[in-house]
């Protein structure tokens, strides 16, 4: 069997005295989506910064793609296949929708095969592949700054997939967003996944991670408290302390008496 | 027309040393850097050009150096700088601006001290210098193409963006200040090879807000925009007794109605009206009807 593409052993995060992200450890299965799920807090969003480089960890072992890269910036993670969105739809608002698209291309010499001629050829199509994937053709030439949010967060996607990443890392796609536009994201991730795309899904909504992924793992409090299929993590007694907390507390409470 | 030309030809030298200058602005504040290092590099690029004619060396050999040490410098200090984002950025370049002025009175004799340099020879005429800021014009218009273009719109709007998609941020920023260093240099020398005389503090404060208003008011999104705004400063002092005694109110009225009605500058409302038209030809001519949020805006 080949190497997972991401493998985690006792990553952890501090914030001055605060440990953010605690030794978590895991390992991603080639092809699949992920889900990243916790409560406000629990170091989903910096386990995702210390995996992409913008806040490097202090101690673990992070492997992509078989090298040791917990030190790597995040450019040369990005140039080396990893690809991200953020929190809140990031888009550059002067450009249009596919110059938005086109700059996760620029930069990124995975796909550069050929020389320097017909290159613009490429990037070209590249750019419509990846504009068709996210069904945001028809709105190519507009400029990013006057869509909508919604629309915002699949031209983040698509200018993440263009260069054709070994890994995908969403930070809540869906925050924000109605059931329509949750739909639209929800089949895109699809997509990617039947392309082979590796996937961690970020995200609060469970009934989306649950029709989504195939593997979750749940933090709180910086640590690692839970992983397994969608089902055995909803039924998770420590998952549910963890989300319903009080609830839960005086549920037993009640029960006891 | 020749009459005009033979009148103003030093009036047109003055506008094309500016604007290449404010070109050396504009660069680093259209990728984001708010850097205001130009009046320390075009000092330094004309007193190099001015020494080197000085010490025996030939124009082209002083032209050479006052770029590459105007580059060299530039990105020097940004490579120093590379923690410092905005508003500090831009209080520590000013200080190493003044802190150049004062560095070239105390040298003594090698800079000319306090009272600087003079009797510099005229080894270029005007149309060297519109040849000089049409090669930059363009160069820059090259570079504010494709995906260089894209990635300098990109580092200007969201640094995180460009390090998540493989644009090394600080290598990036360092470019940027190292092309604008050689602009002022270049501004420099064509500076000193026609005005004959340079005085330490020439690149201080008032320069450096002359550069700026310039950019702000043609318009930091281009080269355009440096090179109009330059045109504008320089000339209309020129045609108007007024303004001359009340350039300075007239800069800053025409600063304010700039900053709170067209942050663009000048070209910025030329820019958005050409895109306003060009969408609106789109939707009439395209057979499928606009499905962008676009179509609501231009209606209203």
């Amino acid at each position: 069997m080949s190497e997972s593409i991401l493998a985690l052993t006792d990553v952890t995060v501090r914030y001055g005295g605060v440990v953010a992200v605690d030794e978590v450890s895991f390992e991603l299965d080639n092809g699949a989506i992920h889900g990243l799920v916790g409560p406000n807090g629990s170091g989903k969003s910096t386990l995702l910064a210390a995996v992409s480089g913008t806040r490097p960890a202090d101690g673990g072992s992070i492997r992509f793609d078989g090298h040791e890269t917990r030190k790597w910036t995040p450019w040369r993670l990005a140039r080396h296949g990893l690809a991200r969105t953020f929190q809140g739809a990031r888009v550059v608002p002067d450009l249009t929708v596919r110059e938005n698209v086109a700059l996760g291309l620029d930069w990124n010499p995975v796909r550069k095969h050929g020389g320097f001629v017909g290159r613009r050829a490429r990037t070209a199509s590249a750019v419509d592949d990846a504009l068709e994937t996210c069904g945001i053709a028809r709105i190519a030439d507009s400029i990013a700054s006057d869509l909508s949010y919604g629309t915002q967060r699949l031209v983040e996607i698509a200018r993440a997939v263009v260069a054709q990443p070994r890994l995908l890392l969403l930070d809540e796609p869906t925050a924000g967003m109605n059931e329509l536009e949750r739909a639209e994201i929800e089949a895109v991730q699809r997509k990617l996944g039947a392309n082979g795309v590796t996937q961690v899904l970020v995200e609060h909504n469970m009934g989306m991670v649950v029709r989504l992924c195939a593997h979750v793992f749940v933090l709180n409090s910086g640590k690692l408290i839970a992983s397994g299929s969608p089902n055995e993590i909803v039924n998770n007694p420590d998952v549910q302390k963890a989300y319903l907390g009080k609830v839960s507390e005086h549920a037993t409470a009640a029960a006891s008496h | 027309m020749i009459g005009w030309w033979n009148g103003n030809q030093t009036l047109v030298h003055q506008i094309g040393v500016y604007a290449i200058a404010a070109a050396s602005m504009q660069i680093a504040m259209n990728a984001g850097v708010f850097s205001l290092l130009t009046g320390a590099t075009w000092i330094v690029g004309a007193y190099t050009a001015a020494i080197t004619v000085r010490e025996g060396g030939n124009e082209l050999l002083a032209f050479v150096l006052a770029i590459v040490i105007g580059a060299v410098s530039s990105a020097a200090i940004s490579v120093l700088t590379r923690r410092l984002v905005g508003i500090g950025l831009a209080m520590v370049t000013m200080s190493l601006v003044l802190i150049t002025g004062v560095i070239l009175e105390s040298v003594g004799s090698f800079t000319g001290g306090p009272l600087g340099l003079y009797g510099i020879p005229v080894l270029i005429t005007t149309r060297d210098v519109l040849i000089a800021a049409g090669i930059v014009a363009v160069i820059m218009t090259v570079l504010e193409r494709g995906r260089i273009g894209r990635a300098v719109a990109t580092l200007r709007e969201d640094p995180h963006i460009a390090a998540s998609v493989g644009i090394p941020v600080p290598l990036a920023r360092h470019i940027v200040m190292f092309l604008s260093g050689a602009l002022a240099g270049l501004s420099g020398a064509l500076y000193a090879f026609m005005f004959l005389t340079l005085t330490p503090m020439q690149g201080g404060f008032d320069f450096v807000l002359l550069l700026l208003s310039m950019v702000i008011i043609g318009g930091a999104g281009s080269w355009i925009g440096a090179y109009v705004g330059a045109a504008l400063l320089i000339w209309l002092p020129d045609v108007s007794t007024v303004a001359h005694r009340w350039d300075g109110v007239m800069y800053g009225v025409i600063l304010i109605a700039i900053v709170v009605y067209a942050p663009g500058g000048l070209t910025g409302i030329v820019g958005s009206a050409v895109r306003k038209a060009v969408t609106q030809a789109r939707s009439i001519f395209s057979s499928e009807p606009a499905t962008t949020p676009m179509s609501a805006d231009s209606e209203a």
